[in-house]
């Protein structure tokens, strides 16, 4: 398995376009996880009130517990940078033939596989990590409340995360084998993250006049069911009520959409001429 | 002798269109094979099939007399069709996956790449490479696992003539290793100077396999030269054991009859008073048979 990762890594390790995305990438969430007190400063400067009734900077956005769910909330929306790359590593290998002479070389198509997925493991470890820290010291430096108890009790978003970006990146890796071409699947990949599917879940959810079961449909949509694993946190600062916990049913339907999109992926390596 | 590759009533069909058809053949160790045949008949298709990366629609194949395996692929060194590999990586960084791959040190490397002329350019990019380096880099690669047998698909396609002169000069080194070599080329002489054995494919089925000696025959062709082209024209026609004399631009060519060689000829010319400025002896190349064959198989 650390053969098939370093196979990968030896393929990226020296890519241009590789480095400057995932530096980038990392370089945004930290940025963005750590500057929330500063854009709450901002708004505050600017003037605007929230429901008249409290001042932006004293939203705890950094405590203990809800760090955790708020920092993996923001983080999911940055998590497109390396599902790029990952785009990018296999096409590159469809149009360089390269996925072909990896095979010619030794590999068999399961080794393939599972080198593209232990590469997609390990930078969602990574990014797992990453925000692990970036809490810490944020909760550590921010949060009223610094009890180990306080501090570990809402980390399975953590976790909700992990399966996020697992199973997002695996979505783009089947993306990337059914289109093959790199610019059309990153076009594709963002519109219908950003646009298409929104859109329409919006629309069959709101519209009342459409049957129950279109309502509830929207739940296992391949992005909702992801975003489903770690809720928007925010209402809670409005005054509202929020999940704050990720529920069986979600967890169930990602995992169950994971199991499909690897199923799919293997179906088409074994079976394809490359 | 363990036979290196075997293949027995090959079928690939990509739709309707039959690419191999029936095809059997054996290779023997140490030999240089040759799989000739037209663009499109099949050639490309029949490697890809016996290096896993096309699916067969029926038949068998063995290397080493095994079935077909990672392990084995890990001991066999192939190109199929262009060189693969990454543009933005070196050489030698492009040859580390390979060598990953294959499970065997990096220090075969700089091996491989010293063999096929590249180690001074090791540390530049292959998309700065020219398609000579290209090619001599996708020998760098089939070498790394020092494999008993070589599968090379048009190796000097595209290169010019220095370029062909030195890949064809690292195959023939390669061969006086004792390695085999499976080469497909639809240029006949290509395969007539490198290879020992051959098959000519037609549409996806074998029409003719043998020795490449055994399919010279023993007639003779001489290319002559004389200051004065009319005069030796003149002298060639009346030469008794000369036949199907030719003027060519610079030269003149003819056929010898059975039992006469150039001694002969010159020894005629001499005592005809003419002097010769050159006199080359060219055996009957396989194109016309290549040819023949396939007009029989259309």
């Amino acid at each position: 398995m650390i053969r098939l990762l370093s196979i990968e890594w030896l393929k990226l390790r020296r890519y241009r376009a590789f480095n400057i995305l995932m530096l980038l990438y990392y370089v945004v969430l930290i940025a963005v996880c750590a500057s929330v007190m500063a854009f709450l400063a901002y708004i505050k400067s600017k003037g605007v009130q929230i429901k008249d009734l409290f001042d932006p900077t004293t939203i705890p956005f950094y405590d203990f517990p809800d760090i955790w769910q708020n920092l993996t909330y923001l983080a999911t929306y940055l998590n497109v940078f390396p599902a790029f790359m990952i785009i990018i590593s296999i096409t590159n290998d469809v149009a360089f033939k390269t996925m072909r002479q990896n095979i010619i070389d030794g590999l068999n198509r399961m080794d393939y596989f599972l080198s593209k997925f232990s590469f997609i493991f390990a930078v969602s470890l990574f990014s797992t990590l990453v925000i692990f820290i970036t809490g810490l010291i944020l909760g550590s430096v921010y949060s009223y409340d610094k009890s180990v108890e306080a501090m570990f009790s809402s980390s399975y978003f953590l976790l909700g995360f992990l399966l996020n970006n697992l199973s997002f990146f695996t979505f783009s890796f089947l993306l990337a084998l059914l289109i093959k071409r790199t610019g059309i699947v990153i076009v594709l990949l963002g519109i219908y993250t950003f646009f298409a599917e929104p859109l329409t879940a919006v629309i069959l959810e709101n519209v009342k006049e459409l049957p129950q079961f279109c309502h509830e449909m929207t739940a296992y949509f391949p992005i909702k069911a992801l975003n489903n694993l770690v809720p928007n946190p925010f209402g809670r600062y409005l005054f509202m009520e929020i999940t704050d916990f990720i529920s069986i049913k979600s967890l169930s339907i990602a995992f169950g959409q994971l199991s499909i999109y690897l199923t799919l992926i293997w179906l088409l390596l074994k079976k394809r001429d490359v | 002798m363990e036979k290196i590759l075997e293949i027995y009533d090959l079928h690939k069909y990509f739709g309707r269109i039959k690419a191999v058809q029936g095809l059997s053949l054996e290779v023997l160790p140490g030999s240089v094979f040759g799989l000739l045949g037209p663009n499109g008949s099949g050639k490309t298709t029949t490697l890809g099939v016996v290096l896993d990366v096309v699916a067969k629609t029926k038949g068998e194949y063995k290397w080493y007399g095994l079935p077909p395996s990672k392990e084995i692929r890990k001991k066999i060194g192939a190109i199929l069709e262009a060189p693969a590999f990454y543009p933005y990586l070196s050489g030698a960084d492009n040859l580390k996956i390979a060598a990953k791959i294959k499970e065997i040190p990096f220090t075969q490397i700089d091996i491989a790449l010293t063999k096929v002329g590249l180690f001074e350019r090791r540390n530049q990019k292959f998309q700065a490479y020219s398609l000579g380096m290209k090619q001599r880099l996708a020998i760098a690669s089939a070498l790394l696992s020092d494999p008993q047998v070589l599968v090379l698909d048009e190796p000097t396609n595209g290169l010019d003539p220095t370029g062909i002169a030195d890949v064809r000069e690292i195959i023939k080194n390669i061969s006086a290793e004792g390695k085999t070599i499976i080469l497909a080329s639809h240029l006949l002489d290509e395969v007539q100077k490198v290879c020992s054995n051959f098959a000519v494919l037609n549409k996806g089925k074998m029409v003719y396999s043998g020795r490449v000696e055994d399919s010279m025959g023993d007639t003779e062709k001489v290319e002559v030269a004389a200051p004065d082209l009319d005069v030796l024209e003149q002298k060639l026609k009346e030469c008794p054991f000369a036949s199907s004399v030719e003027r060519n631009l610079h030269n003149v060519i003819l056929s010898l009859n059975e039992g006469k060689n150039s001694l002969e000829l010159n020894q005629f010319l001499i005592q005809q008073g003419v002097v010769v400025s050159q006199l080359n002896t060219i055996k009957k190349n396989l194109e016309k048979q290549f040819l023949e064959i396939l007009a029989q198989n259309q």
